[in-house]
């Protein structure tokens, strides 16, 4: 293992040199090098798992993966709120690929509705009541960059050798002998499936989620009935009447 | 098709997908991009329960993702209560602005029975006034907007 684990820190050590560089700082640089770094990184640790498949079938859970990894480095390394939400929006569709190469696709299209359609849109109407351009301070000033780009690119370190190591032990992921279950190549659907598991063994978890829903709009009911007190109200404040004596310190 | 290579993708994606939100929660400024680095780890962990519901040959990993779907738009809900209260009191989305939401709880020490608090004030010389001393709130003098 002296071979992987070398290029596990040289592909972390590229993955947080990059992302440091490409966050926003607040000074005007050439960004991209940042976004080229983090792509040699990120590539570094694909090669160490197997190829898999046909070409085609490769080609295309590549070409997703890309999409998703790739928009959520643009989204968190763009100084522009909205074009970060927009990156986000194209990061849930590499997701939602992946969840379509499972056969999984009422699921794909369920993460489709529910992050693009509704929550993305209600928070690029949200982006509207400050600074959708990116112009402020507090959009081109990252908060403390380095460590930040350090704890992720450790912890994606951390998690892909230890999965690594359990996966080239010799009972490693052994449960799916037990299944004994032949997977195919292509997986068409497997909705009647996901009804089954989830309205024969889930329907309780089912419940339970409605319930978590409904307290949820509740809350939101709630805390927006009871603003807060606004902290820099120039126009009402009062101007005192008391003089400052001197002595006052 | 090679179960483990697959899963092995799969894990990989969504290990990039759960590290990439934490660099963006932790180093980024907008609530709204705290937010939604939030849902990106949150996508990474949709990814990983994809990958181990294809190895395992079951649907258990779409009923988890759909769980996680139903909790998320939840959670988006009260997120957005919050960040339009937050908005509309503060007067801007950067989250420096808002280390200052608790409540000062913490009193003064009361002191003790015979303790007698010296009066240290000492005699100033008097200087003649120039103007009124302006009316600035303390946290406007604290928030350092490029920090």
């Amino acid at each position: 293992m002296d071979a992987p684990l070398f290029v596990l820190i040289l592909a972390s050590i590229f993955t947080a040199g990059g992302l440091w560089w490409a966050l926003p700082w607040g000074k005007a640089r050439r960004r991209s090098v940042g976004w080229v770094l983090v792509a040699a990184g990120l590539a570094m640790l694909s090669a160490m798992i197997p190829s898999v498949g046909s070409l085609l079938a490769r080609s295309l859970l590549t070409l997703m993966s890309i999409v998703a990894v790739g928009s959520a480095v643009a989204m968190i390394t763009s100084s522009r709120p909205l074009y970060a939400a927009l990156w986000f929006g194209m990061a849930v569709l590499g997701t939602a690929g992946m969840l379509l190469f499972n056969g999984a696709q009422f699921v794909a299209m369920a993460v489709i509705v529910v992050y693009i359609g509704a929550i993305l849109v209600m928070f690029l109407f949200v982006l509207m009541l400050d600074d959708p351009k990116g112009t402020a301070g507090f959009n081109r000033q990252s908060w403390e960059p380095l460590t930040a780009s350090v704890v992720g690119a450790v912890l994606i370190a951390l998690t892909t050798v230890t999965w690594l190591r359990h996966a080239a032990t010799a009972n490693g992921w052994s449960l799916a002998k037990e299944t004994g279950k032949a997977i195919p190549d292509v997986v068409i659907t497997r909705t009647v499936d996901l009804g089954n598991q989830l309205f024969l063994h889930y329907g309780v978890a089912v419940q339970a989620l409605a319930i978590v829903l409904l307290l949820g709009l509740l809350g939101a009911a709630v805390i927006i009935a009871h603003p807060l007190e606004p902290l820099l109200d120039f126009k009402s404040r009062a101007v005192p009447d008391e003089t400052p004596t001197a002595n006052e310190s | 098709m090679e179960n483990t290579g697959l899963l092995m993708n799969y894990l990989l994606v969504g290990t990039c997908l759960f590290g990439l939100g934490v660099v963006g929660f932790l180093a980024r400024r907008n609530l709204i991009v705290m937010f939604l680095s939030v849902e990106l780890m949150l996508q990474g962990v949709i990814v990983n329960f994809a990958g181990w519901d294809r190895y395992h040959g079951q649907a258990t990993g779409q009923v988890f993702v759909l769980f996680i779907v139903g909790v998320t738009a939840a959670e988006a809900a009260v997120a957005l209560a919050l960040i339009l209260t937050l908005v509309r009191a503060r007067e801007g989305l950067d989250v420096l602005r808002l280390q200052k939401v608790r409540e000062d709880i913490i009193l003064p020490p009361v002191p003790d029975e015979g303790e007698v608090r010296e009066a240290e004030t000492p005699s100033w010389p008097r200087l003649p006034r120039v103007g009124r001393r302006p009316d600035i709130p303390q946290e406007v003098l604290e928030y350092r907007p490029s920090v």
